[in-house]
């Protein structure tokens, strides 16, 4: 009997990928031969007839296919499938995200259900990971994997004469680093995406007083005039690691020696090929400062791989349990609640020696691109707006975020590769359309480059709705909007919520302000835009606008609800939100 | 019928209607379109029934009796029920003028107010037109209404209004029809014709290595459209959140009374028979970094372990393990200076 399996996995920011290769690694331990592929890779021709498939699939913010899936996605959804071409096809789904989002997993539900509506049959109920729950994805996932392999096992036995291999035992690294034979030649510094320019920073500004909580940047690149881009678009910048960090992690592991020799990537499973966007030869510095991420939240797996390498029982035990279910509540106390990155673990096990750097990829997350939506729109420019993350938690060190250290470095003139990627808000074809922006907070970086976009199409009736904790402090792009106020091209309503006793909040102006709302949405079709935080506000806005419509046109609650429906259905109401 | 499929009419009686009219309706529609799958349904019930999605070519309501309205939840239901490009047939009995003031029962809609919420129910090529009603029929109506004298004003108030209402027709161009829905439980619906396996193979790889066709969506199907309600509930706090029973941290609770207490004093009592001393020397200028051991005598022995082996009052908690006999060394962000540009 042939026991192969295919993980096929949809993945934006790599979670989805950690559990693909989670579920390949349990695969392995129990003798099966395993298929990793991004769908978008995986050669689809032979999905026809293919071995059971357990598919992996995350969520983008608004309920969308991740980028590496979409081209899969869209071939399934053709209409001219005949309904049993898939019959021959067993799958599984486990779907990946955030409940706190509106459109919860919902492309591994959509992929769930077109497989089976192309007559494929789910040979296990699909599973839900979940951000919100306490434990994270593990704890839906831990046990979905454990009926996962019972029903496997049950198909497909083990052969007579093998085990599962144990825990015990170390699994070959994912990839290996080869010593580059070839001549000697100054390593790539970075590979890029397609569609990647070279941004060149031109200011990179503190916007908020020192005395204020957070330090939000304002940071300007230069990029070649003529570049084309829309307003409402996203700037996706791929962050490095500090360069003292990276030392210091080389002699924690004890890698110093190596970390500047050339070195190939190569991969130790024929069906899981090294990632096209890693230089070929590099080195093992040059990998821990742009490709792999250290100083962010570890996998369980390096848990697992740290206790083979432990020269000491108590270490290793405690290794060892926090890979076992009966563990999950300590290591949530010990790992996930305080935010502790994989770096600080290595730290506290000091007992760990000698763990081989060919397994760099094993022990620690690939770094991901982040996006942030483009605050301007102008030619040859790229502006940012960009709360920096910084928060305590119990542990000594403040927490911060990769990124927020990599911009909180950025030096004028330094050259950094970026991406322009389409947006999800556009703006209407009609300039005599008002549009409303509520934009809160670091919320009001898109709606810089919508309302600036808006002038230059000379259009006049545009609303800003701003809020901050205070005038003060935080009145993000303040210059700015008064520039526009005072040109008759904007109207702006502000929300201080800490200037007065009472906090006000952008609802609260919108409420304040809402026959004119009414009038606009009503009667001028106006469009309404909100970006911020993911967090209370968008609902909060939402419901004022329903109030809003439902005290304007004197309809019930539930004619509210369905008046504000068919605005977001037909784009006249859209969102941008973040967590 | 759109797409070619064979009609299926989802005809809407209500309590106001006689059964005897009920039948001769659906007798007609045998008649007529002998071929059509028809179905019967309570438009009192709509609300809380899960209709089967993207089914119906038709939706027939208000043509047995005109007496009850429909409201929202009950219109999106249909919506949700019609293939797309299927037809809504309605029904209506509404105020005579889009005034509503004055009309004989509360909640009334005006004609205009019945098109705007068949539009924004997601409707489209809503047409409708308004019948006069006699002042026998309109004082019928009342009266089921529960209006006791209906006088010639309040019947003079009242017309039906006939409305045929589209679902967008988002699979334009399509060859087969694809059923939008499923039961749970009931994987990949039997197929009335199967395609041969040899077949199936070279349509799909043909097609998969076919390129692909770039923003070409109307041979696409509307995958919104593939979810239903179930699919869009979430998980409940409940279900989320950490069981509030016992502390689970290493430490057992106070009043442990599951052996947890013991083990740990066995534990501690193993540890306290040989300490490591440790100590912390912290100074206004390196608060942390320069950890030198040991004068104080550590009361478990675990402090100079991490995080994850120190008791709960630990004053060392939140801080790196220290090897005994070692400096403190902070990694990561730690070393990163705060500089401001």
């Amino acid at each position: 009997m042939d026991r192969r399996l295919v993980v096929l996995y949809g993945s934006q920011t790599g979670t989805a990928k950690d559990v693909a290769e989670r579920v390949a690694r349990d695969a392995r331990r129990r003798r099966f031969r395993v298929l990793v592929s991004a769908m978008d890779d995986y050669d689809r021709t032979r999905l026809i007839d293919e071995a059971p498939v357990i598919f992996v699939c995350a969520t983008m913010g608004d309920g969308e296919e991740p980028d590496n899936m979409k081209g899969f996605w869209k071939f399934l959804l053709r209409k001219s499938w005949p309904r049993d071409i898939l019959s021959n096809l067993e799958y599984t789904v486990f779907a990946l995200g955030d409940s706190s989002y509106d459109k919860f997993n919902y492309p591994g539900k959509k992929l769930h259900k077109r497989l089976q509506q192309l007559g494929a049959r789910p040979f296990y109920p699909k599973g839900e990971g979940d951000d919100q729950h306490y434990l994270g994805i593990d704890g839906t996932l831990d046990p979905w994997l454990d009926g996962l392999w019972q029903v496997l096992l049950q198909r497909f036995p083990l052969p007579p004469d093998q085990e599962i291999i144990s825990d015990q035992e170390l699994l070959p690294p994912k990839y290996r680093l080869v010593p580059y034979q070839g001549k000697s030649i100054a390593p790539p510094t970075r590979s890029a995406a397609p569609g990647t320019i070279v941004a060149r920073v031109e200011c990179n500004t503190r916007m908020t007083t020192a005395n204020h909580f957070q330090d939000v940047r304002h940071v300007v690149f230069s990029i070649d005039e003529g570049v084309w881009h829309r307003p409402g678009d996203i700037v996706r910048l791929m962050p490095s690691n500090n360069a003292e960090n990276v030392d210091a992690l080389l002699s924690l592991m004890g890698w110093m020696a190596q970390a500047d020799d050339l070195v190939l990537v190569e991969n130790t499973d024929p069906d899981s090929p090294v990632p096209a966007d890693i230089p070929q030869p590099t080195t093992l510095r040059a990998l821990l400062t742009r490709h792999l991420s250290p100083w962010s939240r570890p996998r369980r797996y390096l848990f697992e791989l740290l206790s083979h390498f432990a020269t000491d029982d108590q270490q290793r035990e405690k290794l060892v349990e926090f890979c076992t279910a009966a563990g999950q509540d300590e290591l949530y106390s010990y790992c996930h609640r305080p935010k502790r990155h994989c770096v600080e673990v290595i730290q506290d096990f000091f007992a760990v020696r000698n763990v081989p750097a060919t397994y760099c990829f094993d022990l620690f997350p690939e770094m991901v691109a982040r996006d942030y939506s483009l605050a301007s729109f102008a030619e040859g420019k790229v502006e940012l707006c960009v709360a920096l993350v910084e928060y305590k938690t119990k542990l000594a060190a403040p927490r911060r975020g990769i990124a927020s250290e990599w911009i909180r470095t950025l030096k004028k003139r330094d050259e950094v590769p970026l991406r322009i990627v389409p947006g999800t808000m556009t703006l209407p074809d009609d300039a005599n359309t008002p549009i409303i922006c509520v934009g809160p907070g670091t919320g009001v970086a898109p709606m810089k480059s919508l309302i600036e976009a808006r002038i230059q199409q000379g259009a006049t009736a545009n609303l800003l709705v701003f809020g901050c904790r205070s005038r003060t402090h935080d009145f993000l792009f303040e210059a700015e909007w008064q520039k526009h106020v005072d040109a008759g091209h904007l109207d702006l309503w502000t929300a201080f919520s800490r200037d007065q006793p009472a906090k006000v909040y952008v609802q609260h102006v919108l409420l304040q302000h809402g026959p004119q709302v009414f009038d606009w949405i009503q009667y001028r079709g106006a469009h309404v835009y909100v970006c911020g935080s993911s967090n209370q506000m968008p609902t909060d806005v939402c419901n004022a606008l329903k109030l809003i419509v439902q005290n304007g046109a004197g309809l019930t609650h539930e004619q509210a609800v369905e008046y504000v429906a068919g605005m977001k259905k037909a784009r006249r109401y859209q969102e941008e939100t973040w967590s | 019928t759109p797409n070619g499929a064979p009609a299926s009419i989802l005809l809407v009686g209500n309590a106001y209607a006689q059964s005897a009219d009920v039948e001769a309706a659906a007798a007609h529609f045998k008649k007529t379109a002998p071929a059509a799958n028809l179905t019967f349904e309570q438009l009192d019930r709509i609300p809380t029934l899960t209709l089967k999605q993207s089914t119906h070519s038709d939706v027939v309501s208000g043509y047995i009796s005109a007496a009850a309205p429909h409201p929202l939840p009950v219109l999106a239901k249909f919506l949700a029920a019609l293939r797309p490009g299927g037809v809504l047939h309605l029904r209506e009995v509404t105020a005579a003028t889009n005034d509503t003031a004055g009309t004989p029962v509360a909640d009334l809609r005006a004609p205009d107010q019945l098109v705007s919420h068949l539009k924004l129910s997601g409707f489209v090529n809503v047409t409708s037109t308004t019948v006069p009603l006699s002042h026998d029929a309109a004082a019928a109506i009342l009266r089921a209404w529960g209006v006791a004298n209906p006088t010639q004003a309040l019947t003079a108030r009242l017309v039906v209004v006939e409305a045929r209402a589209e679902k967008p027709n988002y699979e334009v161009g399509a060859l087969t029809a694809l059923p939008l829905s499923f039961r749970k439980k009931k994987p990949a619906a039997a197929t009335t014709t199967s395609t041969p396996a040899k077949d199936k193979k070279a349509l799909w790889t043909t097609s998969a290595s076919a390129p692909a066709q770039n923003g070409n969506d109307d041979d696409l199907v509307d995958d919104d459209m593939l979810l239903d309600d179930e699919d869009r509930a979430k998980p409940t706090l409940a279900q989320l959140s950490k069981p509030s029973n016992c502390e689970t941290r290493r430490k057992a609770c106070k009043n442990c009374s599951c052996g947890r207490a013991e083990m740990e004093e066995q534990e501690e009592a193993a540890a306290r028979a040989a300490p490591t001393k440790v100590t912390l020397d912290v100074t206004e200028d390196h608060p942390i970094t320069n950890v030198v051991p040991p004068t104080v005598k550590s009361s478990c022995g675990n402090c100079y372990l991490g995080d994850a082996f120190r008791c709960a009052s630990c004053p060392y908690l939140g801080m790196p393990a220290f090897k005994p006999g070692e400096q403190v060394t902070l990694g990561g962000n730690m070393l990163a200076d705060d500089l401001d540009l």
